[in-house]
């Protein structure tokens, strides 16, 4: 893909980070995206300043995955969510997940704990929990109730996509249509996934190439997911939402 | 006879009506769920017939209530038309046109249910300066100034409320999402014209644009040289081409669906909870998006695009589904009172706005003949089931639009003699309604006031106070 192409489309979709992205040093040393890893993420808000001078992410919490592979063609995700909302306010996620190891990362059961924090103490009556399983076709979820819905494309959540992106070849790969649960929670229908250009950007003061993936859908405006030559996530922009490398 | 007979016989009259549903088991004080979005246009909801948008979880409420199609919000502004709501008065009362103020003197809502014997709970986006949330209501979470960042804490955190609560009062539940306000956001990051998609893949989505895109010329001056001309938002929009409209309005759906997301999240936990049977949920968003309408852009002017919003009250098994109230203008001033009306208290003081508990029972249409909307630069919108007239002090133009026969506000007819009765009659409401209020002169003005020279000093002490509380907070850190 020409990355004439991808210069022009820059600023929209990796410039809101590029700044920050300078100051992560590049990444040397193996990665296997098949094996056991924990990968740091700094969760940032990535708001255009007024009259579009420019813009800054604002670290506003901490995504940690921990993958461990599995039997029978599965891995196990360890999702660590935390982010500060408004002063001391904000909101804490854990889930365990065990997922199939295709293409698309497919849920096949998980735990799920949530509550909202003021000061880093729990806030009354706002603790979450629930347990989910794909079961023939259904995804059977039970909170305070069960729920069941029929899927009719292969199920994923925007937390395993994070994992499934360091897996997926760069080039040829056709688009990857899906489901996702955002959250684990929120359906958002219709996903597709496909590769785009390559572009070269600064890290650490030494030119670094990134491979991209973009997703649409419904419910979403576009992400795209960065990774380096070693298949590893290296960050992700939402329209607002931005997820950067921090450590292994 | 006590106030719970009355509300028992009251249930009674409308049980009648809704073809014998029964009358016991309606609860005489039912929990109140509000569920408000930021600037969700009304025509941008799957329900409402848009193709080009996917909003599953609003079209249940739809399908489960009855949707009022002419609501107008108070004041096309965030602020003041939370104010409105949370006050049943216009902005012009409890602060200024285009104010952020709900003057401490005056009553919130939930202070006001509180007194009353309700559990007043809130999450999310209150933005009502002069009232604090957390002394009014018992504050899950704030959210934040990003939907995308901040609606899932809201969701959330109501699905745990929903699971959790034991208290014993009954609760008015209130969930401020910001979404689809993030548009804000899309739009300063593409000011500049597009030359061609950055998004190939979505060429063949692109919706079209309206009908009013190419509009009346005739507009208030607020409108022509100052709104238009004011911000930087509007300013870059009229250098937009129509694939950059087309754009826009393919990202603006996305936004709406956003936060359709997270309203069923809440409907699903709603369902999942003991009080599924007991609670009321009313539907709103505090104003508009532009979408192309009148080659406009965010909100803060009074075409519906902006000022009319989507409003629904549903309480499945109690009230008529799948209803529609498609004529009788109402307005974010009745929003208190069919909050009181339902909890079965008496109304907040000098609410300028009606219960809409009547028309949602079919009762009966109650008695008005317009409602009013304002906003900055004290604009004033009257609106009766015919016509919407829109004016500005001093502002030699004025517009008339007969919404029956021009629906997109495409054509302004105030200068026109067969309009004329029309217009005058407009203008006597006009004294009526001004007439009926206890303005408030001293408050400060916000931002969206652009274009009033007496607003300029506050609204440079105003930015004064901001930078000098960002290097506070920054010399803290």
């Amino acid at each position: 893909m020409a990355e004439e192409k991808v210069s022009q489309s820059w600023t929209l979709f990796l410039g809101p980070i590029r700044e920050t992205l300078e100051r992560v040093p590049p990444l040397d040393g193996p990665f296997d995206p098949q094996a056991a890893w924990e990968h740091k993420y700094s969760v940032c808000t990535l708001t255009p300043e007024r009259g579009a001078k420019g813009e800054h992410p604002r670290p506003i919490g901490k995504l940690v995955l921990n993958r461990k592979p599995g039997a029978q063609g599965t891995f196990s995700l360890d999702v660590n969510f935390a982010i500060s909302t408004r002063g001391p306010s904000g909101m804490r996620t854990q889930a365990s997940l065990t997922c199939a190891a295709d293409r698309l990362a497919s849920l096949r059961k998980w735990e799920l704990r949530s509550e909202a924090v003021e000061g880093g103490k729990p806030v009354k009556d706002t603790a979450i929990t629930e347990t989910a399983a794909i079961e023939r076709g259904m995804l059977v979820r039970h909170g305070r109730r069960e729920r069941r819905v029929s899927l009719r494309n292969p199920l994923t959540s925007n937390w395993t996509l994070m994992e499934a992106v360091q897996r997926l070849p760069f080039h040829d790969l056709p688009p990857q249509h899906f489901d996702m649960l955002e959250e684990l929670d929120l359906h958002k229908p219709e996903q597709t996934l496909r590769p785009v250009a390559d572009v070269h950007v600064e890290m650490g003061g030494r030119k670094v190439r990134l491979y991209g993936f973009r997703q649409l859908g419904r419910g979403i405006l576009p992400v795209h997911y960065w990774l380096d030559d070693r298949h590893r996530l290296i960050a992700v922009t939402g329209s607002l939402r931005g997820y950067i490398w921090e450590r292994a | 006879m006590n106030r719970r007979d009355l509300l028992k016989m009251t249930g009674a009259g409308a049980a009648s009506l809704l073809g014998g549903a029964p009358l016991l088991a309606r609860p005489a004080r039912p929990n109140i769920l509000f569920i408000n979005v930021d600037q969700l246009n009304a025509t941008a909801i799957s329900g409402n017939g848009c193709k080009h948008v996917a909003t599953p979880n609003i079209d249940r409420l739809l399908a489960r209530g009855t949707s009022f199609e002419q609501c107008y919000a108070a004041n096309p502004v965030c602020c003041p038309s939370r104010s409105g709501w949370f006050s049943g008065r216009p902005s012009s009362e409890t602060g200024a046109p285009g104010s952020i103020l709900l003057r401490p003197e005056l009553p919130d809502l939930g202070q006001w249910v509180k007194a009353r014997g309700y559990e007043p709970v809130y999450a999310g986006k209150w933005h009502i300066k002069g009232h604090e949330v957390s002394e009014s209501f018992n504050y899950l979470t704030p959210g934040m100034g990003l939907g995308e960042d901040g609606d899932g804490s809201v969701s959330r955190a109501a699905e745990g409320f929903l699971r959790n609560y034991r208290g014993s009062k009954p609760f008015f539940l209130t969930l401020g999402f910001l979404q689809p306000h993030d548009i804000c956001y899309w739009i300063m990051r593409h000011y500049h014209n597009i030359q061609e998609l950055p998004i190939p893949e979505i060429a063949a989505e692109l919706p079209p644009l309206p009908p009013n895109f190419h509009f009346d010329r005739r507009e208030p001056e607020h409108i022509s040289n100052g709104t238009r001309a004011g911000g930087a938002a509007h300013k870059s929009a009229t250098e937009w081409s129509e694939l950059h409209w087309r754009y826009y309005l393919w990202s603006y759906y996305r936004h709406a669906e956003m936060v359709d997301a997270e309203v069923g999240r809440v409907l699903d936990a709603l369902e999942d909870s003991n009080f599924a049977k007991d609670t009321l949920i009313i539907f709103a968003a505090d104003h508009g998006e532009g979408m192309a309408n009148h080659q406009m852009v965010i909100k803060g002017y009074l075409y519906d695009s902006a000022a009319r919003v989507p409003m629904i009250v549903s309480w499945p098994g109690e009230l008529p589904e799948k209803a529609r109230v498609a004529s009788h203008p109402v307005s974010g001033f009745d929003f208190a009172p069919t909050v009181c009306d339902f909890a079965g208290i008496e109304p907040m003081p000098k609410a300028r706005g009606m219960s809409l508990r009547s028309l949602v029972e079919r009762r009966n249409e109650p008695a008005r003949d317009f409602i009013a909307s304002e906003a900055a630069g004290h604009g004033l919108m009257l609106r009766t089931a015919d016509y919407k007239y829109i004016c500005y002090p001093n502002d030699p133009v004025c517009q008339l639009f007969d919404m029956k026969k021009d629906p997109w506000e495409t054509r302004n007819v105030a200068g026109e003699s067969k309009y004329s009765n029309v217009l005058a009659e407009m203008k006597k409401r006009q004294a009526q309604w001004d007439a009926r209020l206890e303005k408030y002169p001293g408050a400060p003005v916000s931002n969206n006031d652009a274009g009033e020279e007496e607003a300029a000093p506050a609204r440079k002490q105003q930015r004064t106070e901001r930078q000098e509380k960002r290097k506070r907070r920054a010399a803290a850190i």
